[in-house]
């Protein structure tokens, strides 16, 4: 059954809709990521334009981070402080993002930015990810002691700023997170996703939060900056497609549901190692395409 | 006085002579001109882009002359188009060039009664822009010929490639000697806007006859609503969406959370 989404000005099959927001789902429900960087690419795949999947994406992100931050807030697991601290820089750092992104769909250079920003940083991650969760794979396999510092000093300790986050147990300066958040704020408004992925380990691995309230307090960030983007690409761009939004989001809560069940079934090191083979392929896959020849080296810039 | 009644009447006369060779002349031009005129007409003057729109047939049907071919061109609204010649620079394929062409037509589709080749003649077929390859499309930047033909083809190739414009042209069916009838397909992502079918007469290559229909494509319903609240009201189109993605994250979250 087709259904002609009227932003994007297309035709697509309902259950293809569904079924994509379900599968996304239940991989975010397993992952505790948004899921946005494998539904962005894979709505360019068939057939939505580019700017249209980035502003519609970037809609129904709220969506889930508002029902992920919901289920987080009675178990006290967000940090308000850092989130707030985290959102200035990303309410920064998005605006300018579609600016940006405006300003590359003028030049025609859009599709080649999406992609390229898109295999920096699913490369960049992925590696990290890959690199991190088989070393836990491995030491959890030998029964290896894991050894930690209770607390790591780098040059970031110096910056000045000083603030104390209760919640996270930590006294840094406001720069890092200011940075972190204007960072992935950025890179979400031109990949239109959430930015979960990036932000997470940025939060763990920077920051040095506790794990515990890592996700609540991102998932509370993401929801203002998405708000951002989504408002902005709607203004600047007229590129969020509601229809498209709501049938992927009636997918994806589903699929949420079941992902995170069979989630609860795999040892935390080895979801992540799962998550790290995902994102390297997509990565993989986006790399490739950038280097394959195009059928026809004409092509329509699109209508957006 | 005798002067001015002969004037008056000499004025009179040849404005009478006048009004009398226009007459015989006016009713001898229609009747040839009914001799040769084609009589076509729409199923459907409209094609509504809903919910569940996925592609419609335009139906031309009519009368035309006994002797004779038709052609019926469909030609959607003239948009500026953007054109991107992609190249390789260091392996990565990026678009290296861009060209405008302020007033392609949108959507090309062809019929006719026999190959085109066979019932037009060739500068016909140019003056009337009929097929793909006589769509004269003039680009806003200067090229080299040979460039800009390459652009041209590769418009044309990308059109195709969206079917927006039809390769194979569509049949005419003829019943009875003067009746005709044609589907034209157009595909779900037809642009809109008010197309132009014209009905074209050709005998011995050249063209004696045409009529020319409008034809309105546009969104109707919720999906006409929408579109237009999203590009006339883009701020509350934003917001609007923001709040519906934040009720229904609500809603899922009620629906879904641990009892």
């Amino acid at each position: 059954m087709q259904i002609y989404l009227p932003v994007a000005e297309i035709s697509i099959d309902v259950f293809l809709l569904l079924g994509l927001g379900g599968v996304i789902g239940v991989l975010s429900g397993m992952f505790g990521v948004g899921g946005g960087f494998l539904m962005t690419p894979l709505l360019m795949v068939i057939g939505v334009p580019a700017p249209v999947a980035v502003g519609t994406q970037a809609n129904s992100v709220i969506a889930t981070s508002v029902s992920g931050v919901m289920a987080h807030w009675p178990r006290g697991n967000v940090d308000i402080k850092m989130g707030l601290v985290l959102l200035v820089g990303g309410l920064i750092g998005s605006a300018l993002g579609v600016v940006i992104f405006s300003w590359l769909k003028e030049l025609g250079q859009i599709d080649f930015a999406i992609k390229l920003i898109y295999v920096a940083t699913l490369g960049t991650v992925g590696t990290l990810m890959l690199l991190e969760s088989s070393r836990a794979v491995f030491r959890r396999k030998r029964k290896l002691p894991t050894r930690k510092k209770l607390h790591k000093h780098h040059w970031v300790h110096g910056l000045p700023f000083k603030m104390r986050f209760r919640k996270s147990r930590l006294y840094i300066s406001a720069l890092m997170p200011l940075a972190i958040g204007f960072a992935v704020g950025m890179l979400s408004a031109l990949m239109g996703i959430g930015g979960g992925f990036m932000i997470v380990p940025a939060m763990i691995y920077l920051l040095g939060m506790p794990t515990s309230v890592v996700i609540g307090t991102s998932l509370f960030q993401i929801i203002f900056v998405s708000m951002n983007v989504t408002f902005l690409q709607a203004w600047e761009n007229q590129t969020v497609d509601i229809v498209l939004a709501l049938l992927l989001l009636v997918g994806s809560v589903v699929g949420v549901q079941i992902g995170t069940r069979l989630g609860a079934k795999v040892q935390g090191d080895a979801l992540r190692l799962m998550l790290a083979v995902l994102v390297v392929a997509v990565g993989i896959n986006l790399t490739v395409n950038l280097f394959t020849p195009p059928a026809d080296t004409y092509v329509l810039g699109s209508g957006f | 006085m005798s002067r001015l009644a002969t004037i008056a009447i000499v004025v009179l006369l040849s404005l009478g002579s006048l009004i009398g060779a226009s007459l015989i002349m006016g009713s001898l031009t229609g009747r040839d001109a009914r001799a040769q005129a084609v009589l076509a007409d729409l199923a459907d003057h409209l094609v509504a882009i809903h919910t569940g729109f996925d592609g419609t047939n335009i139906l031309v049907f009519g009368m035309l002359p006994k002797d004779g071919d038709l052609a019926i061109v469909v030609r959607g609204p003239a948009r500026p188009t953007v054109m991107h010649r992609k190249g390789s620079i260091a392996g990565v394929w990026v678009n290296t060039a861009t060209m405008t062409f302020p007033n392609a037509p949108s959507f090309y589709a062809l019929a006719s009664s026999a190959p085109l080749e066979e019932m037009v003649a060739p500068y016909e077929r140019d003056r009337l822009r009929l097929g793909l390859d006589d769509l004269n499309l003039r680009p806003s930047g200067r090229a080299s010929p040979n460039l800009l033909a390459e652009w041209r083809e590769g418009l044309v190739r990308a059109k195709q490639r969206q079917g927006l414009y039809v390769t194979k042209p569509s049949e005419i069916t003829i019943l009875g000697g003067n009746l005709f009838r044609s589907a034209i397909e157009m595909p779900s992502n037809v642009p809109t806007g008010t197309y132009l079918i014209d009905v074209y007469l050709f005998r011995d290559g050249l063209n004696v006859a045409a009529q020319s229909l409008p034809l309105a494509v546009s969104k109707v319903g919720v999906e006409a609503q929408i579109y237009a609240l999203a590009h006339q009201h883009s701020a509350l189109y934003g917001i609007l969406s923001i709040l519906i993605a934040l009720l229904f994250g609500w809603i899922a979250h009620l629906l879904f959370r641990r009892r």
